[in-house]
Parts: C-alpha cells; structure tokens; sequence
C-alpha cells in the first residue's frame, strides 16, 4: 500500500492510494490507444477498398466516383491553389460570422440570463427566431447586403448565434442563488457579480455552444455560397456537380470535414482545460 | 440574550444588541395566499453570544437568518440589526449555508481572499489575511489547491475562513455541518468553537441536531410549527464548559436541558411530521439512550 502525501493527491479524502504501477499504467493507457487507432484505420481501409471495388463495377464512376479519382481530384486543385483559396474564402466567412455569432449571443445569453425582466417579455420572440430555419433567409440576405462576403457572413451569424444565445441564458439564469446570495453579502457592485460569478460560471456552457455551433456556422457559410458565390468550397462543390464530377464535390466536401474537425478538437482541447479549471470532466 | 429587553437581566449590561427580533412576522407569497413563515417572533441577541436555532423542517429557523442577513425584509413587527433598522444588504455579516458555496474556479487562496477582493482590499493585504486565516483553520499549505481536491471538511474549514476574513460582526451558520459524518461534525463544532471563543463575533447557528446545540451554544432557541413561532429559550449557563463532549453529555445539567428542549420540540411534532435530527446516539454510545429514543418515537 502506498501512502501519498497531500501535495501528489488527487482528492484530500484519499489519504492512501491504491497500489498501482505508473508504468504499467501508461504502458496499457498506450496499448488502448493503439488499438483504439488500429480499428479506425482498419474501418477506413475496409470502406475505401470497398468503395474503389465497387466503383465502375457495381455503381457508375460518374455517380459514387472512386478514392483515388477523389485524390486525383485533390492533387489537381491543390496544384492551381484552387483549394486553398477556396477554403481561405469559405473560412474567412465562417471565422468572422462565428466570431460575431459567439459574441452577440452571450451578450445577449448574460442579459437576458441576469435582467429577468427583459427575458421575460423577450422570451417567446427569441423562441420564434430560434425555431426559425435561418437558412431560408439566405435570398432576403441577398436582397438586404448583396452576394459578396457580407451576405455569407450574415448567414453564417445568424446561423450559429442561436446556439450560443441559448447556453449562456440557460447558465446564466439557472446560477446558484445561494452563491449569488454570497456575493451580494460580500458586498460585490453588480459589475463583481459578472465578472466574477456570472462570466466564469458560464464559461463552460459557452464552450459547449461554441463546439456545436461552429459546424453550424460554416453551413451558413457553404450555403451563403451556394445561394451566389464565385468562390468558396460551397461553390467548388457546387460547380463540380454542375459538371458531373463527384471527385469534385468530394474533395470540397471532405476539405470542409476535416477543417472542421481540426477545429472541434482545438475547441474541446480548450474545454477540457477550462473544465478541469472548474472541476468538471469532459466526455467526447 | 434569550428575551426581548435589551438589557441583559443580572448584569446591568446596556450595551445594544446585535439583533433584535421585536414581534416580527415574515410571510411568502403564495398562490392566491400570503403564506406566513414565522409569526411573533420576539428574540434579542446581545453581543459574542452563541445562539444555537433548533427545530424541525419547516418552522422557518432559515428564515430568522434570512432576516438577520438583511436578504429577507419582515412583513410585520420589527427587527434591528446594531439597534438600526435597515432597508439593504446588513454590513459585517459572515453567513455561511450548509450548501457549498465555494467557487470551484478559485484555489483556497482566492476563495478566502474573495470578500477582500470584492471590498478593494489591495492585492498584497489581501494575500497576506487569506494566507494568515487559512493556516489559522489548518490550511496553510493547501493555499493552491482548489475545492474540488479538498475534503468535506476542509471545504467547509474554507468557507468558515472566508466568512472569518473579513472580522463579520455577526456570523449565521445554517446547518453548516448537516453533509459531514458524525466524527468529523464534533471535530468541526470543537474547530468552531476554538475559533470564536474569546472573542466578541456574535453567532447564531441553525441545526436540526439537539446534541449540537447544547455542545456548543450559549444558550437553545426552540422553534416550533408551521408558521413557526420561537417556543423556548433555554439559556445553558449551568453546562459545564471545557470538558470533552462525552463529559458535557454525561452532566446532569445536560440531561435536563436535552429533555426539556426535547419535550418542547417533539410536543409540537404530528405524528407524521418531520422529526428533530438527534445524533447523541452517533457521538457517544454510553449515552445513547436519548430523549427520543426513550420515548419511542423514531427520529431523522
């Protein structure tokens, strides 16, 4: 039995650990993770072999294409700088409608969650406007900012700040009164009771929006290209259809994909530490 | 002191009271109806006393300290804080709630130093008096840990020393020991105590648990009922005092004041209401033989 002092212990309640080997510890944690890995590729090599087979064979090349048509196609826009320059656009896009989104909707999430007076005369409008499929605004965008790189932005804003609006609401209102209580008989001004209560409080609930509506707003993105756009990988998708290449729309597709997932594990990184921060544990 | 003068009898002592309770009413709106949650309370607390609230579920022993803080207005009768009537927030009070209400985001340090904070005490003082109370409650070397790697205990030891930081004039305590075990509640009763012995921090403490009150208490408010009224006021100066609490127990006085609050407090339970907590049985086997139990009635 190993006894472990204050200073390497989880938890004070544990005055004495179970006896567990570090190395042998890490050594499994390891093993999992390289079998975890091994099953994905396997899945993945599995699903493209199947897919080049039944290409050609079984299903026209024209309709389900093939993977190494959909590399052939990658490697062809990656050479001109197509692909780039059309991910550039579509993530500029996203960027600044999700940042705008994030930032309109916990403002008004912390406003409404502190001011329950407005909330309460609010509430069903923003109810209506949540449940509004914002996509089918997209042409009277159009009509209000033009095609260029304001109306995509405004999609994917107005997309994805929903999201966001509802979490820091939902955190904000439902904040412990007893902690809310302490503040106040400490004698905190309203503006201590933000920035120390409400603002950190929140903080987890705001993470968890901002991973959900991230993929959220680069939709508004792609779809604000397809409503009009000369570039972007909404467009690129959308000509390569126009012209029967599905390696083309695959390759747009799959950019976006991935993009997006490379984003979703930077923001979980950064809620992961915020959690642990405040005593929480992340799944997924 | 235990009645509504605010002259303490026998010992001439003018002196204000810290709180003052004259006739007062509280009531909650309810649905169509004003539901009253205590009524004609009249109680006087005079400076470094140790009023221990007892009572069972529902007969508004959270509301007095609700009052006390000034988060709760009385809808009738008076009640004075310092011999003043206030309309806000009452200033130099420490409360601390059995709920936890530490935030999980600070270290010990911060928790402790928050009060401070938020009084724009400068960063440096303040560091220096979380520091100084946190190894006077035993934690001086885990001023870097947060609550969430902290004991029951210890968190509670926290939240004692973020009340304590501040030198609150009057210090309400709900229950704060309800969630811990019976070993580590007479250890936090004993720490309590120590802490505010000799000093002039006046306190009144909330409990379901009898036995808890008389340990530590100056003297027993017995609540009863719903609209709760204050039944009994039972002054313990004839306790002995610094004797373990086995000893304390096993005093006559001690029996004759358990039974009468006992008496007081059970008179007014219906059958199927909520009981008194009553732990004597955990603390102390040889005396396990409680009011409760010798009457039969089953208690939580």
């Amino acid at each position: 039995m190993t006894t472990v002092a204050p200073k390497s212990a989880s938890r004070a309640t544990s005055d004495t650990a179970t006896p567990v080997d570090g190395q042998d510890h890490r050594r499994e944690r390891v093993l999992d993770q390289v079998r975890l890995w091994a099953i994905r590729i396997a899945i993945v090599v599995v699903f493209c072999s199947t897919w080049q087979f039944a290409s050609g064979r079984i299903f026209p090349v024209f309709i389900v294409s093939s993977p190494t048509l959909v590399l052939e196609r990658f490697g062809e826009f990656m050479q001109g700088g197509k692909l780039l320059s059309d991910l550039a656009y579509t993530m500029q896009a996203c960027g600044i409608g999700f940042a705008i989104g994030a930032l309109i909707g916990s403002t008004l999430g912390l406003l409404f969650g502190i001011y329950e007076s407005v909330s309460r005369v609010i509430a069903p409008f923003a109810a209506m406007l949540y449940s509004t499929p914002k996509i089918m605004l997209s042409p009277l965008i159009v009509v209000w900012v033009g095609v260029d790189l304001t109306m995509k932005v405004f999609v994917a804003t107005f997309s994805c700040m929903w999201v966001i609006f509802y979490n820091v609401w939902n955190a904000t209102r439902h904040i412990d009164r007893n902690l809310l209580d302490q503040f106040r008989l400490m004698g905190a001004s309203q503006r201590q009771i933000l920035t120390g209560l409400y603002l950190p409080a929140a903080t987890t609930w705001l993470l968890t929006s901002l991973r959900v509506a991230f993929p959220i707003a680069l939709i508004g993105a792609v779809v604000g290209e397809f409503v009009a756009s000369s570039e972007g990988l909404g467009h690129l998708a959308l000509d390569s259809g126009q012209r029967y290449d599905s390696a083309g729309v695959l390759v747009a597709v799959l950019t976006i994909t991935l993009t997006a997932m490379i984003i979703d594990s930077v923001l979980r990184a950064i809620q992961r530490k915020v959690a642990l921060w405040q005593g929480e544990g992340v799944r997924g | 002191m235990g009645d509504a003068s605010p002259v303490e009898p026998g010992t001439g002592n003018t002196e204000v009271p810290v709180v003052e309770f004259k006739d007062v009413t509280v009531s909650y709106p309810g649905k169509g109806v004003i539901r009253p949650a205590v009524v004609d309370v009249n109680l006087t607390v005079s400076k470094g006393r140790f009023v221990c609230v007892v009572g069972p579920s529902g007969c508004g022993k959270s509301t007095l300290l609700h009052v006390c803080s000034g988060l709760l207005k009385v809808t009738g009768g008076t009640f004075r804080y310092q011999g003043k009537e206030w309309n806000k927030l009452h200033q130099g009070i420490g409360y601390v709630t059995q709920r936890e209400t530490l935030l999980p985001w600070k270290t010990v340090l911060g928790n402790i130093a928050l009060p401070l904070k938020l009084n724009g005490v400068s960063r440096a003082e303040r560091r220096e008096r979380a520091a100084e109370m946190a190894a006077s409650v035993g934690l001086g070397d885990w001023l870097n840990r947060y609550p969430r790697e902290l004991s029951g205990g210890m968190r509670q030891r926290v939240q004692l020393a973020r009340t304590l930081v501040t030198a609150p004039t009057l210090l309400l305590m709900d229950e704060p020991f309800g969630a811990l075990d019976a070993v580590l509640r007479v250890r936090m009763q004993e720490f309590l105590k120590s802490r505010i012995e000799g000093t002039d921090l006046t306190t009144i403490f909330v409990t379901h648990d009898l036995t808890e009150a008389l340990t530590i208490g100056d003297e027993v408010v017995a609540m009863a009922g719903a609209p709760g009224r204050i039944d009994q006021i039972d002054k313990l100066e004839d306790l002995p005092r610094g004797v373990s609490p086995v000893e304390l127990r096993q005093s006559p006085a001690y029996a004759a004041h358990e039974a009468r609050l006992w008496k007081t407090i059970a008179g007014n339970l219906s059958d199927d209401g909520v009981a008194l907590s009553h732990s004597a049985s955990e603390h102390d086997g040889d005396h396990a033989m409680t009011a409760a139990t010798r009457g039969g009635r089953e208690i939580s």
